[in-house]
């Protein structure tokens, strides 16, 4: 009787420890990347440790950049340590953003949290509900940050980090939509770069009707972004900044999507699937125009090489004859709770540091999103980058009439639930209208449930 | 050395597999009570701690879920394809290993390559396989007239191409068990059959399989609930997503999603003691069967 005991007790055992290890690699995706970047993290961090001395308080800030983008951070970094002797910034790469996100939900329960950390628009209604991260008017009126800076940053990337009437971020790394071109397949087709969407359609009917199998535009694997950007220039408002409306059911924004179902369907539009991104097909010269994200300039640029195309990049095309407008994607600065004054006041002088006009241009041009103040635009490095690298000047040009998605909780819920919607659509053929209806419903429930 | 079983002894011992237990007990006994308790907690703020109060709200949460129910399905799909099939080959490729004289440890090393490579590395290189234009896979089916398959982009096909990914990934480990149970197969017994005038067939069913049947146990065992909790590959395999359409979501898959992008604790962890009965009964069954028809010598 025992010994079954024994035995059954050992089975479960054996069952618990199997079934709950063994799943450790599932967090790393590019782990390439990543490999590369965490190696050159701990070299830094021991640099900086070892410097860290006497009185100066010390600031932990963690991020998701890597590759070139985690050398400008680290040279920034290293460049406001060296400018000041009250505060010692201490960065620290946790990987790539999901990774990020896991380390601040686990030392958010264990009070483990740094000073400050790299935030997505998706995160903040969350850790601010919770009390993990500060609201930061008060802190950036005080002596550390200087008012001029927070006055000069573009006002569209300013809406993007408030939350319910406060600031809850600083705008960092952002990046906009903008318009890969491949020149060769215009040029061969003697078309201007499309101003509409209707100019696109018309490529993409003259490319089909010489037999031309290659694609006139292309879309990344989700189409959610290109879609609110469309319905917004259409006129909908998507989901109001209250959030009081929602009308991603309503025609202005089925009209976009059943423009891209009807451009797939045809055959001159596609999204990138299995590949991925559609870096890699532009880069190929299967598609004439590439909507995509400006931080992907580098993603696009070795492939074009290697396959000899010649490409440019344009401002955003407009739907249905509306204003031109482009949403912002890309992380900003938070500011935890748990870090005491000094830390909080050593996170905002830091935060000063990198939006100084230099600083911010330095980052841009490093990383290829956009400067966050107008100053940092203006700079004459920045300029004469721009004059040198005329594919960078889209995104720059488009920052004036760039606007933030409002932030609410529940919003992972909600992308979980557009991507099924879109799924359903593209894939499964289901009707546009009614599955975009049931989207504004699931929506609008999401929303009330949380907000 | 003493034998005898006394309190002093067993106290002895305790101190030896202490080291061990903290470890376990930290990263493994701890963390499974609590994600057990926090499956009964209802509208759990894990940044606070605070409970809003107990009960089963998670577990009827999941058995009204379609897209659980849709994830349970496809795990047992993903389950009952991967683990009899990795099997098999498994089984066919160790014997044949087996009977070639030279080269074995080569070609060994190159069947237990995939084992050891990480299951990212792996799933973009199928990737490429699966490409409807670029890949390979599509470019040999178009040498016999098959007409191009969407693997990565059909819903239909999105299953088959992680199930063979799978396989194909498993077999190294499994061939190398399967080697260890032929070397303890005595020769005197093949050459028993040989006199008796047994074919080759006739002496891998009644010599082979059943003295091999402790090793295909526990193959077995480890293989299902190795697959019962597939994520790495799925997740890997459709760049961070369940497949076209959610087409091939499976459990652990859920609880990711339950877990990490709608922060719906409870849920979560709801999902996961699901899945650990499920694993919890088949095991079960597996070591009866083991007991009632596996012969060990």
């Amino acid at each position: 009787m025992n010994k079954k005991f024994l035995l059954g007790l050992m089975l479960a055992m054996f069952v618990f420890v199997l079934a709950a290890c063994g799943n450790s690699s599932e967090e790393s995706t590019e782990s390439e990347e990543e490999a590369s970047g965490d190696e050159a993290v701990e070299t830094t961090e021991d640099a900086s440790e070892d410097e860290a001395s006497g009185d100066k308080t010390t600031v932990t800030f963690w991020h998701a950049m890597n590759g070139p983008h985690q050398e400008a951070i680290t040279e920034l970094t290293n460049n406001f340590n060296e400018s000041q002797d009250e505060f010692e910034v201490v960065e620290q790469n946790q990987g790539d953003y999901s990774t990020l996100n896991q380390s601040i939900m686990a030392s958010g329960v264990s009070d483990d949290l740094p000073t400050l950390a790299q935030a997505t628009a998706s995160n903040i209604p969350d850790w601010a509900s919770n009390d993990l991260i500060v609201p930061l008017d008060d802190l950036l009126a005080g002596e550390n940050f200087d008012q001029e800076v927070l006055d000069d940053i573009i006002p569209g990337f300013l809406e993007g980090v408030s939350y319910q009437d406060q600031m809850m971020a600083v705008p960092f790394a952002k990046s906009v939509r903008i318009m890969y071109v491949n020149d060769d397949i215009l040029e061969e087709y003697d078309a201007e770069v499309p101003a509409s969407f209707e100019d696109i359609q018309a490529l993409g009917e003259e490319m089909q009707a010489a037999g031309d199998d290659r694609f006139a535009l292309g879309l990344e694997a989700g189409v959610e972004m290109e879609l609110e950007t469309m319905a917004r220039q259409n006129g909908a408002e998507w989901i109001s900044d209250d959030l009081s409306t929602v009308d991603i059911g309503e025609e202005n924004a089925t009209e976009p999507m059943q423009y891209i179902v009807d451009g797939i369907d045809a055959g001159w539009a596609r999204t990138a699937g299995e590949d991925g991104f559609m870096s890699g097909p532009f880069g190929r010269g299967d598609v004439a125009l590439y909507l995509g994200s400006s931080a992907g300039l580098s993603h696009v640029e070795p492939g074009a090489e290697e396959s000899g195309i010649s490409w440019s990049t344009a401002e955003l095309p407009v739907y249905g004859g509306g204003e031109p407008l482009t949403l912002l994607a890309g992380n900003d600065l938070t500011v935890f709770s748990s870090a005491t004054d000094e830390e909080q006041e050593g996170a905002a002088a830091f935060m000063n540091f990198l939006l100084q006009p230099e600083n911010t241009a330095e980052w841009a041009m490093a990383t290829g999103y956009v400067p966050v103040t107008n100053e940092g635009i203006n700079t004459e490095v920045y300029q004469t980058y721009l004059e040198e690298n005329p594919n960078a000047a889209a995104a720059a040009a488009e920052t004036e009439y760039a606007i933030a998605s409002p932030m609410f909780a529940g919003s992972g819920e909600y992308r979980d639930a557009m991507t099924q919607a879109q799924d359903a659509i593209l894939i499964d053929g289901a009707e546009v209208t009614e599955t975009m209806q049931n989207l504004q419903e699931e929506t609008t429930q999401i929303i009330e449930e949380n907000n | 050395m003493q034998n005898k079983k006394t309190w002093k002894a067993t106290f002895q011992a305790f101190w030896y597999i202490l080291p061990l237990f903290i470890i376990i007990g930290v990263f493994n006994i701890y963390p499974i009570i609590k994600s057990f308790a926090m499956a009964f907690y209802d509208d759990f703020n894990i940044f606070s701690g605070e409970i809003g109060g107990y009960g089963l709200t998670n577990f009827e949460t999941l058995v009204s879920d379609e897209e659980f129910a849709e994830a349970l399905m496809n795990t047992f799909v993903y389950v009952l394809f991967v683990t009899p099939i990795s099997i098999i080959l498994a089984l066919a490729v160790a014997i044949l290993l087996n009977n070639i004289k030279r080269l074995k440890p080569i070609f060994q090393s190159i069947y237990f390559l995939p084992f050891v490579t990480s299951t990212v590395a792996i799933s973009i290189v199928w990737r490429w396989l699966y490409h409807s234009e670029y890949g390979l896979i599509n470019y040999v089916l178009s040498l016999f007239g098959i007409d191009t398959i969407n693997w990565l982009t059909n819903p239909d096909w999105a299953m088959p191409a992680a199930i063979i990914m799978a396989i194909w990934k498993s077999l190294g480990f499994n061939i190398l068990l399967f080697l260890v149970g032929l070397n303890n197969i005595g020769k005197t017994y093949y050459d028993a059959a040989k006199i008796d005038g047994a074919n080759a067939w006739q002496r891998f069913v009644n010599v082979t399989v059943p003295l091999l049947g402790p090793t295909i146990f526990l193959v077995s065992i480890i293989s299902i609930i190795n697959n019962f909790k597939v994520f790495d590959e799925i997740y890997a395999l459709f760049n961070g997503q369940p497949g076209p359409s959610n087409s091939t979501i499976t459990v652990v898959y859920y609880l990711y999603k339950k877990f990490y992008t709608e922060f719906d604790y409870g849920v979560a962890s709801a999902s996961g003691i699901v899945l650990f009965l499920i694993i919890f009964v088949i095991t079960i069954v597996q070591i009866w069967f083991n007991k009632r028809f596996v012969h060990y010598r």
